[in-house]
């Protein structure tokens, strides 16, 4: 049974990685079910962060942020930091659709450090793209936006991370044309994925 | 509550319901309020106005349980020969001279009234229990034990041979903690809890009935003051905790702590920790992997990468030295995964390792589940392999799927 926790979980991700949250919020159901019934403290906090992801890119922001934070506390509750920097990477994508930009931008900054302090650097060039998408949606200064999503493709690159590497290109890509059709105004409205 | 109850009670008893004496039952209570204090204070006066007799023996006996107590434990520890210090004053009662003492505690609200769902069982507020079963364990210790001693062995006789719920094992759970408190640990590990837990059906009770959480409350009774890692000891050598027992009892809490209080339980870490020497001298390396397993596992939630990383060498030169294709796969998965979050996707160590892990899965499937899902998952970060090929073998309900789980169920 933990077996298949740890198989939902990792499905979850896909899920994610997909950008398919209904088969998140399905699979994030499944594993709230299986863990409650079988008492898995990681499974359960985790399942809690996946389903507060999905809920708020289906559309309902409020109730996938508080399901989120109380994911996350909960996972820190058991100890661990492993994946870390990818459930605040979630949280950031979650506060940045309920339009709570500067709070996302906390949360990555977070993500990083924990990224850092632990050497836990898989998902470093995805914090880096979204970075980069957070500050583009601010207005903030280009500079800071490109080097960014340069560092974004940089670590992709290094890490041989194909998929990764796609994306922050693409990101990139949406980026500079919104800035050439000069349609940003005070704030460029990228996709999150 | 309780406290107002009992204390309307008392006064009722003692002093004819003369509200004002209440202060001479609790005068000193308005500077404590921590809780139930107040209730211990009247349930001291209770004590005193009661004297030994039945009464006390019997709401000693109470505290014995942590529910309502049934007929026929009560009957085990009340028949003769009488406990000494504690029962000489109820198993000669008659059953009228019985109901009498009830009806007192009753009236006093120290035992509740009876449920007619449950005719026989009786029962007092958790705070009457645990005040009166605290009594009896620190100021008579040997009656406690042997309490323990009478519902260990009647507890151990209840259970059915194919539990259908949780409740039918409910006996197992008791029988193995009477028997701990008893000082019995050998015999309630080979004789109730090996069975019981791990016999005929080793998945049915944390797999089917969920009972993880409650198999960890049993365990923790086989160590020194509850404490994880320390298995208890005992002056009686015919029921101490051998050298394998204490290994096997490390391995089941390190097991089952992982997956109730999560992949980073410093509980399971220290566990794991302790089966280290035990393991040497006992010559039991394959246990030794899954400690060690267990070490980078908690390393890997909690550490800097770089330590975990220290960790899965060991895993994999004591692999080595096994020369064991299972402990292989294990051991290549913990030096792939390892720079895996790195974010060393495609270091040549790292797919060496995760390929190495293949070969020894395509030639030996056992134990390979996580093995394959974590595979799994770097293929896909790789973005070497579309995501929906591995995600049709990673979903429960898709063919691996279902592999995975019967897998998992069986192991």
């Amino acid at each position: 049974m933990y077996g298949l926790g740890l198989a939902l979980w990792f499905t979850g991700f896909l899920g994610h990685f997909e950008r398919n949250p209904g088969e998140v919020e399905r699979v994030a159901s499944d594993l709230i079910e299986l863990s409650t019934r079988q008492n898995f403290a990681s499974w359960l906090a985790g399942g809690e962060v996946l389903r507060g992801w999905a809920r708020c890119a289906l559309g309902d922001t409020a109730k996938g942020i508080s399901w989120m934070l109380g994911g996350l506390d909960d996972w820190r509750a058991t100890g661990s930091m492993l994946w870390m920097p990818y459930l605040l990477a979630q949280k950031a994508e979650a506060l940045h659709l309920a339009d709570r930009t500067s709070e996302a931008l906390e949360a990555i900054n977070e993500a990083e450090a924990v990224a850092e302090r632990r050497e836990e650097r898989w998902w470093s060039a995805e914090l880096r793209r979204l970075r980069g998408v957070l500050l583009a949606a601010i207005g903030t200064d280009g500079a800071q936006i490109e080097a960014s999503f340069c560092e974004a493709i940089r670590i992709a690159k290094e890490q041989k991370s194909v998929s990764l590497e796609k994306r922050a290109e693409a990101t990139y890509a949406e980026y500079r044309r919104q800035k050439a059709n000069g349609s940003g105004g005070r704030g460029f409205r990228l996709p999150l994925w | 509550m309780v406290e107002l109850f009992v204390l309307g009670s008392y006064l009722t008893d003692a002093y004819n319901g003369d509200i004002r004496r209440r202060k001479e039952v609790s005068e000193h209570l308005a500077h404590d309020v921590r809780e139930g204090v107040h209730a211990r204070k009247v349930m001291e006066s209770y004590q005193t106005w009661f004297g030994e007799g039945p009464e006390l023996s019997l709401l000693r006996l109470l505290g014995l349980f942590d529910r309502p107590a049934d007929e026929r434990a009560l009957e085990a520890l009340l028949k003769a020969p009488a406990i000494p210090g504690l029962t000489e004053s109820l198993t000669d009662l008659s059953p009228s001279e019985l109901r009498t003492v009830l009806a007192r505690l009753r009236r006093a609200r120290l035992l509740t009234g009876e449920d007619p769902h449950s005719p026989g069982h009786l029962d007092a507020h958790p705070l009457v229990r645990e005040y009166f079963g605290e009594q009896l364990q620190s100021q008579r210790p040997e009656a406690w034990k042997e309490c323990n001693r009478r519902l260990y062995n009647y507890y151990r006789r209840v259970p059915p041979q194919l539990p259908e719920s949780f409740r039918d094992m409910e006996p197992l759970f008791l029988a193995v903690i009477c028997g701990c408190n008893a000082s019995l640990f050998h015999e309630a590990l080979h004789e109730v809890y090996i069975p019981g837990f791990n016999g005929v059906m080793p998945a049915l009770l944390p797999n089917v009935l969920g009972a993880r959480g409650t198999i960890v409350l049993v365990l923790v009774h086989f160590f020194k003051h509850e404490r994880w890692g320390s298995p208890t000891e005992t002056d009686d050598a015919t029921q101490s905790l051998t050298a394998e027992d204490q290994l096997f009892i490390l391995m089941q809490a390190g097991m089952y702590l992982t997956a109730t209080r999560g992949l980073a339980s410093t509980e399971a870490r220290i566990c794991y920790q302790r089966v280290e020497p035990l393991c040497h001298s006992l010559n039991r390396p394959l246990v030794l992997f899954v400690a060690l397993i267990g070490q980078w596992r908690y390393s890997l939630h909690t550490d800097k990468l770089s330590a975990t990383m220290q960790i899965a060498k060991r895993v994999f030169s004591l692999a080595q030295e096994q020369n064991d294709s299972s402990l292989m796969i294990g051991a290549y998965r913990a030096l792939a995964v390892t720079p895996y979050f790195f974010g060393r996707f495609r270091d040549r160590a790292t797919l060496r390792d995760a390929r190495r892990s293949d070969l020894a899965v395509g030639r030996r499937t056992v134990s390979s589940r996580r093995g394959h899902v974590a595979r799994c998952y770097l293929y896909v970060l790789w973005g070497a392999i579309p995501m929906a090929f591995w995600r049709d073998r990673l979903q429960p309900s898709g063919p691996g799927g279902r592999y995975l789980a019967s897998e998992t169920c069986m192991a």
